[in-house]
């Protein structure tokens, strides 16, 4: 399980970055998003894969080893959310940059640093 | 008592505008001389025997920063040095700049230099003495550039601030070497005892560290080039900066760490070499020179490097001439930058060739001036009489033969330079161009008259008090008793002749000065080899390299930032690895089901579909294959919580996706091959740096000390069952509530652009 989650975090950044790294900023955008499930996985590695949920009822084993870690779910909910505005925001307004441009071509966008 | 005295001078300093304003042009600055005055009669009535260490207060105690004095005679001359000749150049200024409309500021940065210079000479904590230093820098920097409308003034100022800079730099470091090494800040302790180093590289670096922040400061060779240029400041600032303080500050450090580190086999040497040329070379430079000041400061350079030669001769006896010529030299060249200073406000030039004959018109200033003048070349029995000999008799004492020709042939130069600064200007024939405006006011008179009663008097007449305080003052350097008598007559010895000689040579040199003003201008060619063209193509070279680096780095273009932040982030992850030592990649292998398999395999083809296809609808879609599959991973993995989520929040992005883009043409192929293999290559790596990084983070066995105190919490204290939600909702709400003003704030941020979108549709 490890080497396979290991390879599969690795390969999202990989494409994550991939898509980051073309010219067109839909592109750019979508690869934000990939870059957000990457992190998250990566953070969830970190409670070190345990089946049971930590939610307190009858069924649930007593030791807190036996139990998934609750703090970087925690972490993740907030993350989920945050890059969901983050990525709104970024979609309206990339949007809108490329109707005022007139393209969506990355590299074409210099304008306000010439 | 004198370290409330030196930060009361910041305060003084503050209220100085308001003072010259309210208080006027004429009585404000008497008033504000008053600082000065009080601080040098304090400090002639302070006790300097034995050496004390003071305390004041504690100014950051956390980094061992304390306002405490060391007290002894080398501290005190200075202080009575710089508070004397201060009170003189409060008075001068205010006749020199009446009229002018920032003289309350003139009075700020003039004040507050003086408190600092104080602070440098009187500090027994280093990073005190630090600060002050810097704060001399900063000042005289101000005062250089005062005149701040004229482009060269400002070119001088910066230049100046660099070099010191630069030296100020070096100071700290060494400073920090002396701490590690002796344990302590103060100055008091660090010299009172005998030392033996634990690393001979360490005493070296702080040898040379401090070699470089003094002769920075001093203008010694080969950064003797600020100081001349240093001459676009107002003629009293020259006065002070030049004759008793700031030029002063490089010999005061040099001396004060003599005790410490004569020992050595660089110390002397250095100095012996280092002051001998600088000696020479701006005895030599100053020859040729037109410009009243220029002559002057060339002079001084001269005159600091004769300092710091006296000190690298090493034996008491030259330490005592160190002291005595100190003091000699800010006597009279302070009093001759007044002359200057006086020539050129009366007459409205400073060009030796248009000036002459003003002894006829002046007869009081001219008496003034060419007692001055007289001590500067040395003649009996003034001040610098005394002086010489003492000099000459020390390098006579040592043995140095060539160190004694050397000394009295730039000796012989100083005897020209002053009469090229003050015989032409008063006794050459009148010059029907010069334009005399008015006679010197009495106000701009009294200081120089002053300093050559003084030069006269110490010469005849030395006080029993003031010869103890420079034999104080040696002994304090030479880190053992020494013994001085102050006279004019010694006996028919060698040295009396040498004297004479010497003022022989000077007037041969004064005759020939045709000789040298051609060679200077033969030599103006060659000037692009100097040190100030070094200064120059260094500063121009800095900025050059700025300006080139700014270009390539800041391009404009975002995927050549993201190409360099990925790179150093791969480098330093695996730097990091590299670095770690232990098997970091002893993970389990925990058995996975071909459920959980074929979530991931739908992910990474989510991911695959993504980046292949052609079609925006289809990315969007990959990239929602992709949301999902890890949604059902958290909920393999016991985080239904997470699952629930991103569910949710996967479905809202694919239709915000599909609404705002769906209408934007399909995918076109723009970069070239090679550029897709670079990116590929370097999004692999960052993919294989995060995998190895993963499979670190699974191989740690430390247990999170978190999740059991959240488990066992979250029932007792918050009546929650579900631990995820009571994190978030209880124990650490307030991010909750700073994460719900983060969403906030992007719907406000959306509204608005959508609210902009008609404008270009």
């Amino acid at each position: 399980m490890e080497v396979l989650l290991a390879g599969t975090i690795g390969c999202l950044y990989a494409g994550a970055f991939y898509l980051m790294l073309r010219r067109s900023i839909v592109k750019l955008l979508l690869g934000l998003g990939l870059l957000g499930h990457a992190a998250n996985l990566l953070i969830f590695a970190t409670s070190g894969l345990i089946r049971f949920a930590p939610i307190l009822n009858e069924s649930a084993p007593k030791a807190p080893s036996e139990v998934a870690d609750p703090v970087p779910q925690a972490l993740i909910l907030t993350a989920i959310v945050i890059s969901f505005g983050v990525l709104a925001f970024s979609v309206v307004l990339i949007k809108l940059t490329a109707a005022a441009a007139g393209t969506d071509d990355v590299d074409s966008l210099r304008t306000s640093e010439r | 008592m004198l370290a409330v005295t030196v930060a009361f001078g910041f305060v003084v300093a503050l209220l100085a505008p308001w003072c010259v304003r309210h208080v006027g042009t004429v009585w404000g600055p008497r008033l504000l001389a008053a600082y000065p005055l009080s601080v040098f009669f304090l400090t002639l009535a302070t006790d300097y025997e034995p050496a004390r260490v003071q305390s004041a207060f504690d100014w950051v105690p956390r980094f061992g920063l304390r306002w405490s004095v060391l007290v002894d005679g080398w501290s005190i001359l200075f202080a009575a040095l710089i508070s004397g000749i201060g009170a003189l150049v409060v008075l001068y200024g205010a006749a020199y700049l009446r009229h002018h409309e920032h003289l309350g500021r003139f009075y700020l940065y003039l004040i507050g230099f003086m408190a600092a210079m104080l602070g440098v000479v009187l500090a027994s904590n280093l990073l005190l003495l630090f600060v002050c230093w810097e704060l001399t820098s900063i000042f005289s920097y101000l005062l250089i550039g005062f005149d701040h409308e004229d482009a060269k003034s400002r070119k001088s100022a910066l230049q100046a601030l660099l070099t010191t800079g630069v030296g100020g730099l070096a100071l700290v470091v060494a400073f920090v070497l002396l701490r590690a090494e002796f344990g302590t800040w103060e100055l008091g302790e660090i010299l009172g005892r005998p030392f033996e180093w634990s690393n001979p590289g360490l005493e070296l670096g702080t040898i040379v560290l401090l070699l470089a922040a003094a002769f920075t400061k001093s203008a010694q060779f080969p950064f003797h080039f600020w100081l001349p240029s240093a001459m676009a400041a107002p003629t009293p600032v020259s006065a002070y900066l030049h004759s008793a303080t700031m030029v002063k500050a490089g010999v005061f450090l040099l001396a004060r760490f003599h005790p410490l580190f004569h020992e050595h086999w660089l110390w002397q040497p250095a100095l012996l070499v280092g002051g001998g040329a600088t000696m020479f070379v701006g005895a030599a430079l100053a020859l040729p020179q037109r410009d009243l000041k220029l002559l002057l400061a060339y002079s001084t350079v001269s005159a600091l490097g004769t300092l710091v030669f006296l000190l690298g001769v090493g034996n008491s006896e030259a330490m005592a001439a160190c002291v005595v010529f100190l003091v000699a030299h800010a006597l009279y060249k302070g009093g001759l930058f007044f002359f200057a200073g006086i020539v050129d406000h009366e007459t409205g030039t400073r060009d030796i060739e248009e000036l002459g004959g003003l002894a006829r018109q002046w007869p009081a200033l001219a008496t003034v001036a060419s007692v001055l003048a007289l001590s500067m070349a040395g003649v009996m029995p003034l001040f610098g009489f005394v002086a010489k000999e003492l000099a000459y008799e020390a390098v006579f004492h040592a043995t140095l033969p060539v160190a004694l020709a050397w000394l009295v042939v730039c000796s012989g130069l100083q005897v020209a330079v002053a009469g090229f600064a003050v015989g032409r200007p008063l006794f050459s024939r009148p010059r029907a161009t010069l334009a005399i405006h008015h006679a010197p006011e009495w106000e701009l008179v009294v200081g120089p008259a002053l300093l050559a009663g003084l030069s006269v008097l110490i010469g005849l007449w030395p006080a029993e008090g003031f010869s103890h305080l420079l034999a104080a003052a040696a002994t304090n350097i030479a880190g053992q008793s020494t013994e001085l008598k102050l006279g004019v007559w010694h006996g028919w010895t060698p040295v009396l002749a040498l004297s004479f000689g010497t003022v022989l040579l000077g007037v041969v040199v004064f005759a020939l000065r045709p000789l040298w003003c051609g060679m200077a201008e033969r030599a103006t060619g060659w000037k692009f080899v100097g040190p100030a063209s070094l200064y120059e193509a260094s500063v121009a070279g800095l900025a050059r390299l700025a300006a080139w680096q700014t270009r390539t780095l800041q391009t404009g273009k975002l995927r050549q930032y993201q190409v360099l932040v990925l790179s150093t982030a791969v480098a330093s992850v695996l730097l990091a690895l590299a670095l770690t030592e232990g098997d970091l990649l002893r993970f389990g292998w925990k058995a996975f089901s071909p459920t959980e398999g074929a979530v991931i395999v739908a992910m990474l083809a989510g991911m695959a579909i993504t980046i292949g296809t052609s079609s925006r609808l289809t990315a969007i879609a990959g990239l929602g294959v992709t949301g999902y599959a890890v949604g059902i991973f958290f909920l393999m993995f016991g985080a239904p919580d997470l699952a629930m989520t991103q569910f949710a929040i996967e479905t809202l992005t694919v239709v915000l996706f599909v609404l705002v883009l769906y209408r934007l043409p399909r995918f076109e192929s723009r970069s070239t091959a090679a550029t897709r293999v670079r990116d590929f290559a370097l999004a692999t790596a960052v993919g294989a740096s995060v995998g190895i990084l993963v499979l670190a983070l699974l191989a740690d066995p430390t247990p999170s000390a978190l999740a059991p105190y959240f488990l066992a919490q979250s029932e007792p204290a918050a009546h929650g069952r579900n631990v995820v939600n009571v994190i978030l909702v209880d124990f650490r709400s307030l991010d909750t509530l700073g994460e719900i003003t983060v969403l906030g704030l992007a719907a406000v941020g959306v509204g608005t652009l959508m609210a902009m979108w008609g404008k270009y549709r």
